[in-house]
Formats: structure tokens, sequence, C-alpha cells
């Protein structure tokens, strides 16, 4: 009876073009995506981002042919999104605006402390980027 | 440069609920949620599970004003799911239905031999329940 959250997944037009953007913008490594690209898994620890095809879930009927509001960069997006913990954000949010990400809301200080700032990737997906923050510091320790 | 991949979130229109609902049908456990319930996080380990309201989100701009396609019980899904892997799938599965999860699928073996099922939760959020896929022969 004990669930882990393994998965966050993301459906996507293209999950090739997807990873290369998020290696690329985000440095994140490939754990694993199969031949023909329907599906992939970054690795990123306890719970693996993970992006999965549109045409997979509709050839493979996933979700019983329910339907859902796809992600694309336009003027709304589904309400949803991630964040990444920087230990260096300056260069890390330049690395993604140069790899193509679009800036939502400048790195900006936040109330309680450090920067945060949020960016969309090719698929219009809000991504945050921000410093740790006081919780993490206390009892996440950033490797 | 190296980043970490710490949350996971959700907008939903009741966070408090949202966070009694995730302990009832999946037994998770509440990491953090300020007094204003704007927003909570639950403990999952090294990527956290996270609510955000979206009165919290209108409040505090967060998006600069990004239209956002609210989560709702009736309506299409956003393109996105949280997947939980599980060692128990029937007694997951009775769990989170009996705390009120519609299905959209029931779990089904899958070629490489893992049980997984798909349901909804009180917003409309897509939810897995999957066991691990076992080790080659």
């Amino acid at each position: 009876m004990a669930l882990r959250f393994r998965l966050n997944i993301w459906f996507v037009p293209d999950v090739a073009a997807t990873v290369a953007f998020y290696e690329t913008a985000f440095g994140c490594t490939l754990r694993f995506m199969p031949p023909g690209a329907p599906f992939a898994e970054l690795d990123t620890g306890g719970t693996l981002l993970c992006f999965l095809s549109e045409t997979t879930i509709q050839k493979a009927g996933l979700f019983a042919n329910l339907p859902y509001t796809p992600n694309r960069p336009g003027p709304t997006m589904p309400g949803a999104q991630i964040a990444f913990v920087s230990d260096d954000i300056e260069a890390d949010w330049a690395r993604a605006v140069a790899a193509g990400a679009t800036v939502v809301k400048a790195l900006a200080p936040r109330a309680s402390g450090g920067h945060m700032g949020y960016l969309r990737d090719p698929n219009g997906l809000l991504v945050e980027l921000m410093t740790p923050n006081s919780r993490d510091q206390v009892d996440q320790p950033l490797p | 440069m190296a980043l970490t991949f710490r949350h996971a979130v959700w907008l939903v229109p009741d966070v408090a609920a949202t966070v009694a609902f995730y302990e009832k049908a999946f037994g998770l456990t509440l990491r953090h949620m300020p007094p204003n319930k704007g927003y909570a996080e639950m403990e999952t380990g090294d990527t956290l599970l996270s609510f955000i309201s979206e009165a919290f989100l209108r409040d505090a701009n967060l998006y600069a004003g990004l239209g956002v396609v609210p989560n709702r019980p009736d309506a299409a899904p956003g393109g996105s799911t949280i997947a939980f892997l599980t060692d128990d799938i029937q007694g997951d599965w009775a769990r989170a239905v009996a705390a009120g999860c519609t299905v959209i699928k029931a779990p089904e073996k899958k070629p490489p031999g893992q049980m997984l099922g798909y349901l909804r939760d009180l917003n409309g959020i897509v939810v897995e329940l999957t066991t691990a896929i076992p080790p080659a022969a």
C-alpha cells in the first residue's frame, strides 16, 4: 500500500525533439527511449520526468481515448508545471534561454529569499527555475 | 549548472481538499502547507508532488498573466499525468476508487508484464497506478 511517485509524464508531439531540448536547455540526461521514440524517461532521480508522444497515446488507446488539452506554445497552457532547483541560477537560466526556452517571467528575487523565474519549452510546458528554498536547505541539501 | 527536478506542480481550485484527497486515496503524507493554503507539497522523495491554488496563482500573478486551462473533473484533462508505482495494485486501486477517483481504464496487463491502470482525481487530473516492469526472463 506504499505508493511511490515514480513518473511525471507530459504528452508532446515529438518526444525525441523534446529530449534533445531538455538535454541542451537544462542539462538533463536521457535514461530510456525505445526505437521510434514513443516515450522517453530523463534521469531525474526518484521521480522520472517523462515524455509520451501524442501519436502513441492515440495508437495504443492509452487513456481509453479520453480527450485532453494538448501542450502547445500558445496563449494558454494546461494547469501544471515542473520546477527545477538550481545551484547556479544565472548560468542555468542563460543556458535555457540560449537553447530556445521563452521567458514567461524573468528571474526575480523571491519574498522568502533567493530567485525564481518561469520559462516555457517548445511544447509550451511551463518550467520554473529557482534557487533552493529554506526548507530545501534545511532537510534536502543539494549534492 | 546542475538542475534538480524538484517539483511537479498542479493548479487546483482547492489545495487543502486536494491534499486531503491524496492522503486518503493514495496514502501520501503532507510535507508543507502554509496557513493561507495557497500551496502544498506532498512528501514524495526527491521530486515533490505540489499543488497551487488558482486563487494564489491569480493573486500572486505567478505566471505573468499566462492563461491556464483549469483542471476540472467534467472537462478534458491537460496533457500530463502523475504515475505511482505500487507493489499492491489491487489494494491501492481499491483504496483510490473508494476515496472517489473515477476510472478511466481499469488495470490490465501490459506486454512487458506490468499491471497498469488510469484514474482521475477529484480535480480531473490523470493518475496512473502501475506495478514495476518485471525483470526480463
